[in-house]
């Protein structure tokens, strides 16, 4: 696909909105309105969304909850330069709230509104409040590798000698360093700060047997179902779609790293008092916990998990028996701090 | 197919003034249209990559300086002069055997050209992921066969890139280069023969002159597209294959960078423009004394 085809497959999704807005013209701007737009990544997870909390909430507010996708940080900037801003709430990776908030992008949440109650509280900003909970995790295929022969820690993933095979990592720093310090003996609980350069080191290693470094989230999946690598780092949630239908590869928790999203309200979004509302729903235990009838994705309230069924909890990432073997990104301080950076050495590093 | 434009002489005759108007007049909405549509981003790009608080080349500097950019960048001219000429190389015979056929056999063969096009790009390259990966139907097909003992690399390298590249850009070539062909006097070519050319000296001489604008139109219309290249060398490359285009997409969606992602494109827009005086050149320079000289 070349640039101006996949440009033209991402703004379908504004187009969309557009569309939607046509159809359901508004009563009047911001107070009052009857309607929110929230922006997501779309996929599996958008639909498992739209059933645990846009339905019900439409349900119960008669407030009409338009989703649309894909989030486009790039988009993002030019409404919000344009003050022609069409989201009202904004899925925004860690690494980007930095950027947003810095950039004035965003505006700042209603806490009177939104209960910050059982969100981690290094991951709750002014601007951005956590509302789902994902894992990097090492999987591997099971055409190459048994359940009782299979590697099950990044120190396993590094050696090639007891388990030979072609291997892939996402070409992105962050996680991949964990994971790299991690295999070269750094104890889960002493990772941070981050020793960068042992990182490399570690790196530099396992360098020669990374047949390819991903960067889209379903190609570690593909890669892994068509036995073009035998091990790779993978998010959890995609794994488990896979395994489900039958893929051959599985994966383990162990030094799994935790990774958070947060939403935002853009800066002028049309409905904003809407979008507190819709948000603190989001947040409330008992919809986060709902979410999870939907999709294996954890929830970022830790009060949610008494409304989950066992059965359930214990596949999400956040269940307390999974959270134990990883370790949780930190994504809010060492990494805002130094995500540029480490991130530059990174790319130019995998060039090499 | 504005790409075209510059290298070829169409035959348009001369007309009265009124008309010339009237057809000026028609032209207004497209121009119109471009203007806003083209003209003017072009333009905001060009401020943006030249504005910014720490200097007007500061951005270009930043670039320069970077040396994922530098490498980037140069890949990006390598993977698609690579692909120009390998489309040249495979598309010029396609074209030659099309205009040479019968209609019936041409129209089907014209088909077979086009119905890649109405494949997405991105199924395409998943398509070649099966074809040419480790488990592929290539390398199980060859170790069958006993040709190798061990899976080849065929993919996440420059290789992968190549062919499917050059196989979503083949029509570009082919049908500029069709285009000039069957609008070819076949006589020059018996004349040649009668003459007692070679078949080799008739293809050299009289042939690949005469058909060398349509060559060299598809050559820049694919050399053009390949620079813009994204989903294709993302999936199919290694991390050695990074694209401008890459470049482009990280700096405006994460790093909000668009004086950096403005001055990428324009380098890019300019190795573009230099690419097509070029093709002007050899066109003009090269084609029309051949044929006069050769009375």
């Amino acid at each position: 696909m070349n640039r101006r085809e996949f440009l033209t497959t991402t703004s379908a999704g504004l187009t969309a909105t557009a569309l939607a807005r046509a159809l359901h013209p508004r009563t009047a701007y911001g107070q009052g309105s009857k309607e929110v737009v929230v922006c997501l990544w779309g996929g599996s997870f958008q639909d498992a969304a739209r059933q645990a909390w846009f339905q019900p909430f439409e349900k119960e507010t008669g407030i009409k909850v338009i989703d649309v996708f894909p989030a486009d940080y790039g988009k993002l900037a030019t409404m919000v330069a344009t003050k022609n801003v069409e989201w009202d709430v904004l899925d925004v990776s860690a690494s980007f709230v930095p950027v947003g908030i810095q950039k004035n992008l965003f505006e700042r949440l209603d806490f009177s509104v939104i209960d910050k109650a059982g969100l981690m509280s290094d991951a709750v900003t002014d601007f951005t409040v956590p509302y789902i909970m994902w894992s990097t995790v090492l999987a591997y295929g099971t055409r190459r590798f048994s359940t009782t022969h299979h590697p099950a820690s990044w120190t396993d993933f590094w050696d090639v000698k007891k388990f030979p095979g072609v291997r892939a990592l996402r070409k992105i720093s962050y996680a991949t360093l964990e994971a790299a310090l991690m295999a070269d003996g750094v104890p889960r609980d002493k990772l941070y700060p981050l020793d960068v350069d042992r990182a490399f080191r570690s790196l530099e290693r396992i360098k020669p047997h990374v047949k390819v470094w991903w960067s889209q989230g379903a190609q570690p999946i593909q890669l892994l179902t068509d036995g073009e690598v035998d091990m790779t780092s993978a998010w959890h949630s995609r794994l488990y779609a896979a395994k489900s239908e039958g893929a051959r590869l599985d994966f383990v928790w162990d030094q799994g790293v935790l990774h958070s999203s947060s939403l935002a309200v853009p800066l002028g979004a049309r409905n904003r008092e809407n979008a507190m509302r819709l948000i603190a729903y989001i947040l409330s235990p008992r919809v986060q916990a709902r979410l999870t009838d939907y999709s294996p994705t954890g929830p970022a309230n830790a009060k949610a998990y008494q409304y989950i069924k066992p059965e359930v909890a214990r596949l999400l990432p956040t269940a307390e028996e999974n959270r134990a073997k990883q370790v949780r990104l930190d994504e809010f301080n060492w990494w805002a701090k130094n995500f540029a950076d480490v991130e530059k050495r990174f790319q130019e590093w995998v060039l090499r | 197919m504005i790409s075209l434009a510059p290298c070829q002489r169409s035959p348009v005759p001369r007309t009265s003034s009124s008309a010339f108007i009237g057809y000026t007049l028609t032209a207004v909405p497209a121009v119109l249209f471009m203007a806003g549509m083209f003209a003017y981003p072009m333009v905001d790009f060009f401020v943006k990559s030249f504005t910014g608080a720490q200097g007007v080349l500061h951005h270009y500097a930043t670039v320069f300086e970077n040396p994922v950019d530098r490498y980037a960048l140069a890949t990006t001219f390598k993977v698609a002069l690579l692909t120009a000429v390998l489309t040249a190389l495979l598309g010029y015979p396609v074209a030659l055997l099309i205009a040479s056929v019968r209609p019936t056999l041409a129209n089907i063969l014209t088909l077979l050209v086009l119905v890649p096009f109405w494949t997405s790009v991105l199924v395409r390259s998943y398509a070649w992921i099966v074809l040419l990966g480790r488990r592929g139907v290539l390398n199980t097909s060859l170790e069958a066969i006993g040709v190798i003992d061990q899976p080849i690399s065929l993919m996440f390298n420059l290789v992968g890139v190549a062919v499917s590249m050059v196989h979503i850009l083949l029509p570009y070539m082919v049908f500029p280069t069709l285009s000039v062909m069957t609008r070819l006097n076949r006589e020059v070519v018996l004349a040649a023969e009668s003459l007692g050319a070679r078949p080799w000296q008739t293809f050299l001489r009289v042939l690949l002159p005469l058909t060398l604008p349509g060559i060299v139109g598809g050559t820049v219309l694919v050399f053009t597209l390949a620079l813009g290249f994204y989903i294709t060398p993302a999936l199919l490359g290694g991390p050695k294959e990074i694209m401008a285009a890459m470049l482009i997409e990280d700096r405006i969606t994460r790093h909000l960078a668009w004086g950096e992602a403005s001055a990428i494109a324009l380098l890019l827009l300019g190795v573009t423009l230099v690419a097509f005086g070029i093709c002007a050149k050899m066109v003009r320079q090269d084609l029309l004394p051949t044929v006069k000289v050769e009375q």
